[in-house]
């Protein structure tokens, strides 16, 4: 009897609280149309602080900041959006719409063929893909093992089966560390603020590598007090004060 | 410059005591610079410095001591070479002594206290203190502007020249406006690659890069040093720039060494200058002073101010391009608007360009080139524009225009170009251009294609949608990863185990017959016990003997039938114990007594009998292996 109380005292604080969030998002939306952007962003911002995690709810936040000429922000939301809602037709449209008014162009990095290949490889499949894949390959390997113990007939050719698996297990357990490395470690931030300085040290009396412009992405290597150390590509790299690059 | 080293001996209280020397930099020295007197004690060091006496026409100034390492020093007395050996080192005392007046002064005999004892100089020192002589032929300087009447926003090409003639060996150069012009933009003028150039000092501290070349003015060859500043007025009014001020030592000539008084020397005069090096020259101190200057900043007319006009002052030419002139739907045209002339080309802006609607612009790119020439910042300002058509048409760039002032006319000109028409045809094979945010066309069945006219962002969502709860990645879970990696290879490696065993029954009979040896004896033990509980005897022994015969046989590998007879030596072989072979040697004769005569045993005997068999077994089980 108890339980089942404690179980109904919990189903209600959850829905008040999707209650409350959902009225707060209403509000905010109701904000956009009445064209007040800058009350709908902080209504939505205040959602997305207290950890709501929605596509919907990124997806206006960008709208909001596009808005209102922030293309940088934008482009920040929109991209959270894309790792909840990454198929979204709206949501793709507006991006492309938002880096196609951007002033600077996003570097390329020029990667060498095996690298191109490398790269496609890993990013086939995610991260848990990857590890579903290496358990897979690997456990086939101990069932075809299991066949030829027991089959002394077709022994020796499914030997030949258990080297190819073998290797495949190796590959796999590349691609999926590859992959693992590059979801946990690989952390990419797009520059909110209209210019920043690239600099070569951490500190504002650095000499200026290159400038940034609002909406640029770039890779986020290591931070180091108010710096965040940057890639773009293989030879531009720099440290950008903490303020100006916000982590997707 | 030390001008000479006069050495006097020190009338010491007591000969064997420390003794002191003085000496002084130079006897001849310019008003405002001072004259350095050393005193140095030798073979003693003393804590405090010695405080001279009050030297009249010198101020008297203590500068500071330094120890003497050397144990050896050469003085030059009169003329003469001394060599003073000296048994330790010894201490500097130096002091400043700066003239007050213009003149031929003495610094006489004078004595002082040091240590408790009076030390005395022996003879007075001659000082001859000069003023600088102003003149502006040997060295003068030269400040001029190409206009001294601007417009605001008219730029001005300031020229510095520093004339001379001499040898100089030291100078002071102030510019009291260098650096220092609030009310202008200044710049530096491209250097010109070709002419040679000198750094000179200006205001004691900035390092200043001027042109040096050699002139012929007034009749008389010079030396220029020079360099220029552009002015841009950014305020009206009058300004006038102080004259520059130089002091300087010049050479007048050299001492003549005592070979050059010789009338070869005289003769070849030409030799002078070879001979000059490494002489010591006889300077004047000269200074001199520019004119000061004024210029007059006059405001830019009000009257026909047009209102295109952002502050471009000069003299400029207005171009533009459009090329090309027909393109495909999707293909960039590019205007180029260029602004060439001379002037202020910071203050050039792009000309009011409204964007057709037919077409996007992107923003323009601008490159500005300047270059000098007789004064002048002569260059062009490039804006390139470049327009995609999105619309198939004929339009019509509207006309373009560039106002600026001109200050040689006094008034504001505007030049216009165009209108331009230009052609959008459509893009190859009809298809729409590629664009990414645009949603893709949709055919429209015996009509045309839907046109895009505007774009902009899609409109929110209402539905706040799914929420996604911050959970870990399963490859983050041990779990995961125990569960895909244990169990399915343990079961692999169990079942090569059991297959490996169930092969080796198969292949090694002894191995199969050794390891269900056990198993087959406990069943017929279990079948002679049952003979034993219903009496049956014969069946009894028979089943018993089997059980014993049959493991052994068995465990060795051996027919049944021949155990009775080898088993002894083949247990002895596998060392088994003596005792052991014993028991099993008296067990066996009961057993065949039993079986084949008929001393059958009582039931005791029968059970003891069992006992003793199931022992055995079970021991032998043990032993061999």
């Amino acid at each position: 009897m108890r339980r089942f109380f404690f179980l109904i005292f919990f189903l209600s604080v959850t829905s008040v609280f999707a209650n409350e969030v959902s009225d707060s998002f209403f509000l905010a939306n109701q904000k956009y149309s009445e064209a007040n952007y800058e009350e709908a962003i902080a209504l939505y911002e205040k959602l997305a602080q207290a950890g709501v995690s929605s596509g919907p709810l990124y997806y206006n936040l960008g709208n909001s900041y596009m808005k209102l000429g922030r293309l940088g922000k934008s482009i920040l939301n929109y991209e959270r959006a894309k790792r909840l809602m990454g198929q979204d037709e709206d949501l793709l449209a507006n991006l492309s719409y938002v880096e196609s008014q951007l002033e600077q162009a996003q570097p390329k990095e020029e990667y060498r063929f095996y690298e191109i290949a490398f790269f496609w490889m890993r990013d086939q499949w995610s991260a848990v893909g990857w590890a579903i894949s290496l358990l897979g390959v690997f456990n086939l390997l101990f069932v075809v093992l299991l066949f030829a113990i027991f089959l002394e007939k077709v022994r020796k050719p499914l030997f030949s089966f258990v080297w190819l698996l073998v290797f495949a297990t190796a590959i796999t357990f590349g691609f999926c560390s590859a992959k693992i490395q590059a979801t946990e470690k690989e952390r990419e931030g797009v520059i909110v603020e209209t210019t920043a300085d690239a600099r070569y040290s951490p500190s504002a009396t650095g000499a200026v590598a290159f400038q940034l412009k609002e909406g640029i992405r770039a890779q986020i290597l290591r931070k180091e007090g108010d710096w965040v150390y940057v890639r773009l590509t293989r030879d531009k790299t720099g440290w950008v004060s903490q303020g100006a690059i916000e982590e997707i | 410059m030390a001008t000479g080293v006069f050495c006097f001996g020190i009338l010491a209280a007591f000969a064997e005591e420390p003794t002191f020397s003085v000496s002084i930099d130079k006897e001849r020295v310019v008003i405002g610079d001072a004259v350095r007197l050393t005193l140095s004690l030798q073979g003693a060091a003393s804590s405090h410095s010695p405080e001279l006496p009050p030297i009249l026409d010198f101020e008297v100034q203590y500068v500071g001591a330094s120890m003497q390492s050397f144990t050896s020093v050469t003085v030059i007395v009169q003329g003469k070479t001394v060599q003073e050996k000296k048994s330790g080192g010894g201490v500097d005392f130096e002091y400043a002594l700066t003239p007050k007046r213009v003149g031929t002064l003495t610094i006489p005999r004078f004595s002082f206290m040091l240590d408790g004892k009076r030390y005395s100089t022996s003879e007075p020192f001659v000082v001859q203190v000069v003023d600088f002589t102003e003149t502006q032929e040997e060295l003068f300087l030269k400040v001029s502007v190409d206009k001294e009447t601007l417009y605001l926003g008219e730029s001005a090409l300031l020229t510095f020249e520093w004339y001379f003639n001499k040898d100089i060996q030291d100078y002071s150069l102030k510019i009291p406006w260098y650096g220092s012009l609030k009310d202008f933009l200044v710049e530096d003028p491209k250097p010109d690659p070709k002419a040679q150039h000198a750094q000179i000092i200006v205001n004691d501290k900035e390092k200043v890069t001027a042109e040096k070349k050699n002139v012929l003015y007034q009749g008389k060859r010079y030396t220029v040093l020079s360099f220029q500043k552009i002015l841009t007025p950014i305020a009206q009014g009058t300004y006038t720039l102080d004259p520059a001020f130089l002091k300087a030592m010049i050479v007048k000539g050299y001492e003549p060494s005592r070979m050059e008084r010789t009338p070869f020397f005289r003769y070849y005069s030409d030799f002078e200058e070879f001979f000059n090096r490494g002489k010591r020259p006889v300077t004047e101190p000269i200074l001199t002073r520019s004119k000061p200057l004024t210029l007059a900043v006059k405001p830019l007319p009000e009257t026909n101010k047009p209102a295109a006009f952002t502050g471009a002052v000069g003299n400029f030419d207005f171009q533009v391009t459009l090329s090309p002139e027909k393109v495909q739907r999707g293909e960039p045209v590019t205007v180029a608007m260029k602004v060439i002339g001379s002037g202020n080309f910071n203050e050039v802006q792009l000309p009011d360009f409204p964007e057709p609607s037919a077409f996007k612009g992107y923003t323009p790119e601008i490159k500005t080139e300047t270059s000098n020439a007789d004064g002048l910042v002569i260059g062009e300002k490039t804006f390139t524009k470049v327009l995609v058509g999105r619309r198939e048409g004929k339009y019509e760039i509207p006309s373009l225009s560039f106002t600026y002032f001109d200050p040689t006319k006094g008034k504001y000109e505007t030049m216009t170009r165009g209108p331009f028409p230009v052609e959008v045809l459509p893009g190859a094979g009809g298809e729409e251009p590629v664009q990414l945010a645009s949603p893709p066309p949709v055919a429209v069945r015996g009509g045309k294609e839907i046109k895009v006219i505007a774009q902009d962002i899609r409109y929110i969502k209402a539905d706040l949608g799914k929420l996604h709860e911050a959970q870990k990645p399963l490859y983050k879970i041990p779990f995961f990863w125990y569960l895909g990696v244990v169990p399915l290879p343990f079961v692999t490696a169990l079942s090569f185990l059991i297959e490996r065993r169930r092969a080796r029954f198969r292949y090694d009979i002894a191995y199969a017959r050794r390891t269900q040896a056990m198993k087959k004896a406990r069943e017929e033990l279990s079948e002679a016990r049952r003979s034993l509980e219903n009496g049956e005897t014969d069946s009894f022994y028979t089943t018993l003997s089997k059980a014993l015969l049959n493991f052994l046989a068995d465990k060795l590998n051996r027919p049944p039938g021949g155990i009775p007879f080898e088993a002894a030596d083949l247990l002895k072989g596998r060392e088994v114990d003596e005792a052991l072979i014993e028991e099993f040697r008296y067990s066996l004769e009961r057993l065949d007594l039993a079986k084949f005569s008929a001393v059958k045993g009582d039931r005791d005997e029968m059970q003891k009998l069992f006992g003793n068999v199931e022992k055995l077994i079970l021991q032998f089980e043990k032993v061999i292996r």
